[in-house]
This record gives C-alpha cells, structure tokens and sequence, in this order.
C-alpha cells in the first residue's frame, strides 16, 4: 500500500514512534514516513523552513499524523498554523493522540482536522486503527490539489 | 268683639219698651212686633258673633296645631339624628342630642306661650277647648319628653360602651404596636420627610448611640459620605410615592465603623416615612466570602481540569508502551520466549489494558463532577434502549432478554442519565454473562409520587451485607477473575444520581440477580 507519497508523523515520544512506525509496518503501509518530533519542526518542515529550508516547498506530504501534546508548539497551534497557510490549508490532518477529552475533540475539528483518532493501548487494536487509517487518507480519499497545481490539471498535463 | 255688639242690641229693646208704654198703650201689638223683632236680631247677632268667634277661633287653633306638630317634629328629628349617632358611637353625639333635646323642649315652650296667647287673645267658648286641646298636647309631649329622655340615657350609656370598647381596642393596638416596635431585632423608624427621625425602636441601640443622639441630627448625617448621594435620591423616590425595598447603605456607628443596613420604607400622604432596616452586615460579609470561595473552588475546578487532562494524554502514553513493546517481543522474539515467557507477557499485556480502562473510568467519574448539568424532559426508556443496543454490539453471540418498559422520563442532564444507563445495563449485561437464560429488565414504580426506575437481573447478585460498599470507587463484590471490571462504574452512577439530585440503591441476593434503585430530582437545588 504505498503510492510513494510522504506521511509526515508528529510524534515527540521515541517510543510511541517506533510503535506508530511498527504499526504502520504491520498495517502494510510502506510510504515514506517523515518524522518531526516538536511542533516547530512539523512547521519547518511543511514550510521549508530551518533545516528543512532546502526541502521542495510543492512537495507536500499526503498526509499528516498529528500528536496534541508536542513540546514547543502543541498539535493544536500546528493545525492552526498550517491552516491559515494557503499551501497546506487542504492537507489531510489525521490526530492522533492520547485523549478523547472533549474540549481536543472539539478544539481539533475547529481547527480544521479532518479525522480523529485515539490511539488505542491495546497494540493490536492500534495497528488495526492504523490501517485502516492508512487504507482510507491513502488509498480511498482523493486529496485535493496544491494551489500551483490547479492551473497545471486544467490544461490537462498531469 | 261679638258679645258687646249683642249688649247694644238688647239695651236698645228695652228703651224701646219703656217708650212704647209710656206713649201708648194701643201701640202694644206694635211693641209685641218690635219684640219679636228684636228678639229676632238678637238672635242673628248671637249666631253671627258665635260664626265671628268659631272663625275668630279657626286660626288661632291651626296656629297652635302647627306650632306643636312643629315641636313635635323637631323632637323627633332631633332624637333621630341622636340615635344615628349614637349608633356610630361618637363621643361628641351624646352632647349634641342632648343639645337638640333642649332645643326641642325650647321650641316646644316656645309654641305653648305663643299659643297660650293666642288664646288669651281669642277668649270666649272657643278657649276652653283650646286649652284642652293644649293641656292634651302638653301630656303628649310630656310623655314624649320623657320617653325621649329615657332613650337618651339608654343610648348615652351604650355610646359609653362602645367608647370605651373602642378606647380598649385602640390601647390594645397601640399596645402590641409597642411591643413589636420593642422587639423587633430589625431596625424601625418613622422619620419627617425632611430626613429626622421622629422615633427608632430600641434595635437601633446597636449602633452605639442613644436615641436622644440619633433624634438630634439628621438621618443623613449617619450615612456613609459615599452612600449619600444615593440615599438621598432613594429618599426623592421614596416621596414621589415609589417604596423603597431593599436599599442598601452603610450606616456611621458610634465606635466609629460601619454597617451595612437594607431598607425597606414606606411614605404616609404627609410624608412622615415609616421604615425598617436590617443589618446586612454580615450576610454581605459572608457573600465576600462565598464569592471568595466559588473563585477559589473555580481555581481548584481548574487544576482539577488541567490535572484531568494531563492524566488523559500523559498515563496512557506508557502503557501503550507496555502493551506494544510486549505484542513485539511476543511477535518478534516468540521462540525465546517460550510458553512461560508468552504466558507472562501476556499477563504484562492484560494489566497494561485494564490500567488503561481504570484511567478511562475514573476520567469518566471525574468528568461527571465537572461537567455542567442542561436540565430538560428526558426519554429515559430511548435511553435504555440505546444502552441496550451498545451492549448488545459488543458481544453478539450472547442471548439475553432484555425487557424495557416504553414511555418512562424524567428531568436530567441526559448525557449524564446515559451514563447511568450504561452503567447499569453493562453490569447486568456482566454479571448475567454466566447464565444461558440472562434476563435484563428496565421499568419503574412510584414512591410517594416521585418515579423510581429500576434495571433487575437475574446474575450473579450480591450479598445484602456488603450492599453500602456497592458504590465507593474502586470496591468491587467481585473478584476479577469472576466479573472483571474497575469498581468505578457504580460510584460514577451514585455522582451522576446525586447531582441530579436523587438517590440510588440495590437489592440483590447471591446467584439470584441484582435490582437497581434511583431516582431524580427528589431534592431542590441540585448541584
């Protein structure tokens, strides 16, 4: 399951990354997965900026795994920036993090996420969410074109 | 007048005799003729001076008539209006009716000389009758008088009564009044419209100062100089008619602190105001305080928030640790393992799951406290369905029966009565899980008026002994290898019922079921 687009997964926990990359794995997902580990650097990426200034500003992830609780800037204040960005203001947001607190529930589909996943402890349980997650942000939903690309599917020359 | 006409008449006849004889005697037929004559006119006169005096006589009577009927109906009138009032029992009235009587008795004198003279002048026969008539009237009258008298005496003495009785109402009012002004704990005053009081009650001695101090400056001067202005046009309110409830100002005491009083004041049409007023001192004291109080339990309610929120996101994250790093040894490394070591694991795995529910339940419970309640007519049998259908999801191979009564509601939150529903029907869908013919049921019954709902099964029940642990958190009457679960599931449904403010409790026999008790909305101000 894999069309070589990028999943970009914030996540400041080592471990949780490793056990979001297993179930990934796990759930054949074999896209190319970015991490960044704070909210600042989930910015930096997506906008290539800081370490990431070199980085193809049009080649945006096909979607983004977002954790709530992020050191710097939490998961909340990344969704709202990157909503109020007119390159990543359409980018499948999927969060996906610890609580089912109301006011993240609330707070997160405000700002624009698209989905919302807990993740769940038991491990078989999280690679089941996992893919279907995957089967559905990538293969499924149809993402809509970055602003560049709106002119270039007119002409047909995609 | 007619009597010494009827003289000249007869003096004339004899002279005409003596001349007649003297003359001549053969003038006797003559003479006889005269006589008869004579006699003749003497007669005519007679009757003509008695029709001279009868209408001599006529008005004479009528006056005298008059002039007693007069009397007469003066008394009358005057002993009429007496009883009137008399009646009304003012004390002036017996004065008066005695006045009118004296009058009347005037009057009536007055018509008996008048008449008297009357008769004086008109004399003859006609007198007589007259003065019977008159010695008659006199009688009538005297009577009258006396009768009049005696009904005086006897209205004068119930006028006394009734003075008296009115006199020992009015010092029985002016009595109570004075007790209570005596008594009051409240403040009481009458005060000019020009702002001095008239009078305080002894209440006002807790201020410090005497009443002789209080009534020797204007109110005003007591008054706070900040609560001035709107005491003064609270008073301009107060004259143009509106009453004064509840206005507060703080009021000079004779240490030199302040206190808070209410007022509530009343005008009379000249303006006198009548007024009470409370020491709020303390009840607005307490209010600083409650408010203080409500600011600090926010604050607390705040961390609670944040402390909840933290236990959501920050416990969880290392038992998904636990639970996925030991799914990857029992992938990855199975056959080092071995049976025990996967056996372990698992366990490792088990606990890590349940903490992860105990988190969620006591994150539920706490939740419940938070949460602010939106009170309306709720379905509660929809809810019991609903409950219902959730469980029924989760494991559906099982077969129980399920029996809900239709058409039960009541007022609640009902987000927080679909816990308690959940609740419920998750226990009796638990411990009916080791029977083939389980059977859940939810109804209600009254109790003095109020609904009580239930939801019975036939499980696994309790021993009554241990019935008052049933709702602490964490006590379980289960061990987890029988019925697993947290112990929270009961204690958040006693929050939910208690904020909703009704009571909860069961009744079960072992191995025989267990029936679940509440009810809503028994006592006012729910929390």
């Amino acid at each position: 399951m894999s069309n070589g687009k990028i999943i970009l997964l914030v996540e400041d926990d080592p471990k949780d990354e490793l056990l979001t990359l297993r179930a990934l794995e796990k759930a054949n997902i074999v896209n190319p997965i970015v991490v960044a580990r704070d909210g600042v650097e989930a910015l930096d990426y997506l906008f290539s900026r800081g370490e990431y200034a070199h980085r193809d500003p049009m080649a945006m992830p096909q979607l983004l795994l977002l954790d709530l609780k992020l050191p710097k800037l939490n998961g909340l204040e990344v969704l709202q920036a990157l909503r109020e960005h007119a390159l990543t203001k359409l980018l499948p947001v999927v969060v996906l993090t610890s609580s089912l607190e109301e006011q993240d529930l609330i707070r997160s589909y405000s700002l624009g996420a698209n989905s919302y996943v807990r993740k769940p402890v038991d491990f078989v349980q999280f690679v089941d969410a996992v893919r279907q997650l995957g089967l559905y942000w990538l293969v499924l939903n149809e993402t809509a074109p970055l602003p560049g690309e709106v002119s270039v599917m007119g002409q047909g020359h995609r | 007048m007619s009597l010494s006409g009827a003289a000249r008449i007869r003096v004339g006849i004899v002279t005409d005799h003596r001349n007649a004889q003297d003359v001549d005697l053969q003038a006797g037929a003559k003479l006889r003729k005269a006589e008869l004559d004579a006699d003749a006119k003497l007669r005519k006169a007679e009757v003509e001076a008695d029709a001279k005096v009868q209408r001599a006589e006529g008005p004479a009577a009528a006056k005298v008539q008059k002039a007693l009927v007069d009397a007469a109906l003066t008394l009358q009138h005057a002993l009429v209006e007496a009883d009137a009032k008399l009646q009304r029992a003012e004390g002036p009235a017996a004065a008066k009716v005695r006045k009118a009587l004296v009058e009347a008795a005037l009057t009536l004198q007055l018509a008996l000389v008048e008449a008297d003279a009357k008769v004086q002048r008109a004399k003859g026969p006609a007198a007589e009758k007259i003065q019977e008539a008159l010695a008659e009237a006199t009688l009538t009258l005297q009577q009258a008088l006396v009768e009049a008298t005696s009904t005086l005496r006897k209205a004068e003495v119930a006028a006394a009564e009734k003075l008296r009785q009115a006199q020992q109402d009015l010092a029985y009012q002016r009595d109570v009044f004075e007790r209570f002004f005596a008594l009051s704990l409240d403040m009481m005053c009458i005060s000019s419209s020009a702002g001095e009081f008239m009078r305080v009650s002894p209440s006002f001695d807790a201020l410090g100062y005497s009443r002789e101090e209080l009534l020797s400056r204007p109110a005003l001067d007591f008054v706070h100089p900040d609560d001035r202005a709107v005491t003064l046009a609270q008073r301009a309110k107060l004259a143009a008619g509106a009453p004064t409830v509840a206005f507060e100002n703080r009021f000079h005491c004779k240490d030199g602190s302040y206190r808070w009083l209410s007022w509530v004041s009343g005008p009379d049409s000249a303006g006198t105001m009548y007024s009470m007023a409370r020491d709020v001192t303390e009840a607005r004291r307490m209010q600083g305080e409650l408010a203080q109080a409500k600011d600090a339990a926010d604050v607390v309610n705040r961390e609670l928030e944040s402390f909840s929120y933290s236990v959501a996101h920050d416990l969880r994250a290392p038992l998904r640790s636990i639970d996925g790093f030991s799914q990857a040894l029992l992938e990855d490394c199975a056959e080092k393992l071995g049976t025990e070591g996967k056996r372990y694991l698992s366990y490792i795995r088990e606990s890590a799951q349940h903490m992860a529910r105990l988190i969620d339940d006591l994150l539920g419970l706490s939740k419940v406290t938070r949460s602010e309640l939106h009170f309306e007519d709720v379905d509660i049998s929809s809810l019991a369905h609903a409950a219902n259908t959730r469980i029924q999801r989760s494991e559906p191979k099982r077969h129980v029966t399920v029996v809900i009564e239709d058409g039960l509601r009541g007022v609640g939150d009902p987000r927080l009565l679909a816990v308690i529903l959940d609740n419920l029907f998750g226990n009796a869908w638990k411990f009916t899980g080791k029977r083939d013919d389980g059977r859940i049921e939810f109804g209600a019954t009254s109790e003095d008026g109020h609904p009580v709902y239930f939801v019975r099964d036939n499980g696994a029940g309790f021993d009554m002994a241990f019935a008052n642990k049933l709702f602490g958190v964490f006590q379980r009457l289960h061990s987890a290898s029988e019925f697993e679960g947290t112990g929270v599931g009961l204690a958040t449904v006693q929050r939910v019922v208690g904020r909703h403010g009704g009571r909860v409790w069961a009744e079960g026999e072992v191995d025989r079921g267990a029936t679940f008790y509440f009810t809503l909305c028994e006592t006012a101000g729910v929390a």
